[in-house]
């Protein structure tokens, strides 16, 4: 009963701390640091610092993990995130994050795509991918 | 005659390759506003698109949409057209963009088509009201004849710790026959506008808080008035170059834009453009205040034109992609005698912006 009680006490604090994961696929080798990170989810640059074409996947504005990913990651509010894009999008400078709307498809994404990089709870990473952050 | 074989390419490429990957997207603007000085009095609120507001409520001035196709043939390979329609040209929409992006490394791109042609901060966004806080950019920094071009551009990106670097190198021409700000607004008569043997620059630096963007562009102007009876000089091969310097700060709340702009063109007189803006985001709401002077200089004395605008307003994120805006605009036209654009005004506007 009482293991039940702290398991269940952990449980809760885990769900009330539940962070963001930045993950790529274990092949990926690169130094990515969180300047590489943001500055890949902010479409400043396109390759992985080794060189390496990157392909962001962020979490959608249905997912639990958005608030997050701008929060945490980007260090923007939605309309901020939205306002920035909107200006690569409209002017051809930079290819948009894929949205997604759920972290299992995310996972699958990243486990088969060797130049992508994601952003899932971190409740749901699992062996098919490496977390850089 | 390009535009059309590359529209005509677009969607070929979109028709014969099925499983090339195509998103959509598009922004939209409505917006209306009122001359509320003197009677008569004027505002020239977009000067490319001879945009007017008058003594009478109008919507067209403001009211603006864009839809975007990007499709993406391979890894490296993409084609992308984007239409836009102006209330100022009676809705009727425009291919202003339509290119191709060839990804020569993931660090350096080239882009073959039509484009925006990156003169100011925001002339390639200008349209898209969303991505700033203004209705519109403030019209003095923006007094230009010529706003797209049809040539080639190559893009590298790449970075130093937190701060992202993005070179691009362009050139190319455009002919703009019965230009809309010229024929219509400045010379009353058919004017046939040419920007030609363009080549340009654009450095971008941006890091957390700060970006700073420098340009330089050249080329050749060609003017021609092809009515009967006209009185008005043509020319041709007039060199011009453009030199600008935009620094601004976004802290999270406190937001500092500035932009300055220096144009000369043959022997005229040279013109100068700066904007100074501060505005200061609290959680949906961002009030702002702005100053921006137009000045050329004077050669022997000789009249010039020279305004400057005065705009206090507010935007409101009211939803996740769409914002309200509110705002009040102050011209003060100080061209000599002869040279007013559009003369001193007071309008109060409003709008709403959105993307999907």
């Amino acid at each position: 009963m009482k293991l039940l009680f702290l398991s269940s006490l952990t449980l809760l604090a885990s769900l009330a701390q539940a962070d963001v994961a930045v993950i790529v696929h274990p092949s990926n080798n690169a130094a990515i640091d969180d300047a590489a990170i943001s500055s890949i989810f902010l479409g400043k640059v396109s390759a992985f610092p080794d060189g390496q074409k990157a392909l962001p996947a962020v979490p959608d504005i249905s997912n639990p993990s958005r608030g997050d990913f701008l929060d945490k990651i980007v260090g923007k509010t939605e309309p901020q995130y939205k306002s920035y894009w909107a200006r690569l999008v409209f002017t051809g400078q930079a290819q948009p994050p894929k949205e997604m709307q759920d972290d299992a498809k995310t996972l699958e994404l990243i486990a088969t795509n060797p130049n992508m990089i994601g952003v899932i709870d971190e409740s749901h990473l699992n062996g098919t991918v490496k977390r850089v952050k | 005659m390009a535009l059309r074989i590359l529209t005509g390419l677009l969607l070929l490429g979109f028709m014969l390759c099925p499983q090339a990957d195509v998103t959509f997207s598009g922004f939209a603007s409505v917006g209306a506003g009122k001359v509320i000085s003197k009677k008569d009095d004027v505002f020239l609120s977009d000067y490319a698109t001879v945009a007017q507001y008058d003594n009478d409520v109008s919507f067209s001035p403001d009211t603006t949409y864009g839809l975007q196709a990007m499709g993406r043939i391979d890894d490296k390979l993409s084609i992308a057209s984007q239409i836009v329609g102006r209330g100022a040209d009676e809705m009727n929409a425009g291919v202003e963009w339509a290119y191709i992006t060839y990804e020569l490394s993931p660090s350096l791109s080239m882009q073959v088509g039509r484009k925006r042609l990156p003169l100011y901060f925001y002339s390639d966004f200008y349209d898209v009201g969303y991505s700033y806080y203004w209705i519109r950019p403030p019209a003095d920094n923006y007094t230009w004849q010529i706003f797209n071009y049809n040539g080639a551009s190559l893009t590298y990106k790449t970075r130093m710790g937190d701060w992202g670097i993005k070179g691009d190198v362009y050139g190319g021409r455009e002919d703009s026959p019965n230009n809309k700000l010229l024929s219509e607004f400045f010379f009353g008569e058919t004017t046939n506008e040419t920007w030609k043997n363009m080549l340009g620059a654009v450095l971008t630096v941006s890091g957390e808080m700060l970006e700073v963007r420098l340009n330089y562009l050249q080329g050749l102007n060609d003017r021609d008035f092809p009515d009967a009876g006209s009185t008005s000089t043509p020319f041709e091969n007039y060199r011009f170059h453009n030199y600008g310097m935009s620094v601004n700060l976004d802290t999270g709340s406190l937001i500092v834009l500035t932009e300055y702009n220096m144009r000369r063109r043959h022997l005229d007189p040279a013109i100068t453009t700066w904007l100074a803006s501060v505005g200061y985001r609290m959680g949906e709401l961002t009030p702002h205040v702005t100053y921006s002077k137009f000045s050329q200089e004077k050669l022997a004395g000789a009249e010039t034109e020279n305004h400057n605008t005065t705009i206090v307003g507010v935007r409101y994120d009211f939803h996740p992609s769409a914002a309200a805006k509110l705002q009040w605009d102050k011209v003060q036209d100080e061209g000599g005698p002869g040279w007013g654009v559009a003369g001193d005004s007071e309008t109060i506007s409003a709008a709403i912006d959105m993307i999907f």
